[in-house]
């Protein structure tokens, strides 16, 4: 408790009042776009690109492994129980290993040495986006 | 404000610059904490260099820091490269934007910011540290999407990028605060200097 505020106590010492608004209304503001960029659906398929050609579309409902030739050698997509990973073997920090498992509408995993992005989408959203079917003609 | 004179000053930035440069190098050969996730220690160096001696002088130290650190590392001229440069301009554009509205660093010397009423409607270095961090992210990001991916996708990384660039923010911030109440250029830039 004590040591707490003295931590408190520090961060009061040098920070001005301008200094700690500025620290709150950034927080408040990127807490708000996390909670916008999270509130997504669950995706149903999974695009791969390579150097941002779209190279192949699979289904999130079929568990597969499929593997692309990027800059620096195979990159592997992986998908199980509707989720997706890459798996690099080559890159120098292993980016887009680390980013794990993705399966949220819009969630991305990408390695920029290999040129090798994931991306997964939601065949719902595209169709209702196209105003001039309704959801019977669809 | 107090300012050090050449060729004082010039001695003063290269002392930051290489502190900078060897952060730099430093933290590249750290594990990586998480995808994307740097600590961005060099930044404190900049923090103090814009405190102390001005923004021409933050400015400096930062692109000699990534020049020598990227020569270093033998990224010079690749794609994080100009990652590298794209980030540290946008950090020097909030830095100028700041600069009017620092607070005055004598005030540092003493425990609390706000002794001095003028320093209400300042900025100390956490929001200076937190603001630069936040728009060398994004900077960083766009350029990502601009240069090496070309696509709108890899955007969806910045609300998580922001907040861990929002907590090394205030982290170097705080570091770059007592390193300035140390009052170190007094101590050891004005001896070396004599």
């Amino acid at each position: 408790m004590k040591t707490i505020l003295q931590f408190l106590n520090i961060i009061s010492k040098s920070t001005t009042s301008l200094d700690k608004l500025v620290l709150v209304v950034t927080l408040f503001y990127i807490l708000i776009y996390i909670f916008l960029q999270t509130s997504t659906t669950q995706g149903n398929y999974t695009e791969i690109y390579l150097d941002n050609k779209l190279l192949k579309t699979l289904q999130l409902t079929y568990n597969q492994k499929t593997e692309i030739l990027g800059h620096l050698g195979v990159v592997v997509v992986e998908i199980d129980s509707m989720r997706a990973r890459i798996v690099e073997y080559k890159s120098p920090k292993m980016i887009g290993t680390r980013t794990n498992w993705i399966s949220g509408s819009g969630a991305i995993a990408a390695c920029i040495p290999c040129g090798v992005m994931v991306k997964i989408v939601n065949d719902s959203f595209s169709y209702s986006n196209n105003s001039e079917y309704d959801g019977i003609a669809q | 404000m107090n300012r050090l004179h050449s060729p004082r000053k010039q001695l003063a930035i290269s002392y930051l610059a290489a502190a900078a440069s060897c952060a730099h190098v430093f933290e590249a050969n750290l594990p990586s904490f998480g995808p994307w996730f740097k600590p961005g220690i060099a930044n404190t160096f900049t923090v103090v260099a814009l405190f102390q001696l001005g923004i021409k002088a933050a400015a400096q130290v930062t692109f000699i820091r990534i020049l020598v650190s990227s020569l270093i590392l033998g990224t010079i001229f690749s794609p994080t490269f100009a990652l590298s440069v794209s980030g540290s301009l946008g950090a020097i554009f909030v830095l100028l934007i700041l600069s009017p509205w620092i607070a005055n660093y004598i005030f540092l010397f003493r425990t609390n910011l706000e002794e001095n009423n003028s320093n209400y409607i300042k900025v100390g270095p956490v929001s200076v540290s937190l603001l630069a961090s936040l728009a060398h992210i994004t900077l960083q990001l766009i350029t990502a999407e601009w240069i090496i991916f070309g696509h709108k996708g890899i955007m969806l990384l910045l609300p998580w990028l922001l907040l861990s660039s929002w907590i090394t923010g205030i982290v170097n911030g705080f570091v770059s605060y007592q390193i300035l109440s140390r009052n170190i250029y007094n101590s050891s830039f004005h001896g070396a200097a004599k």
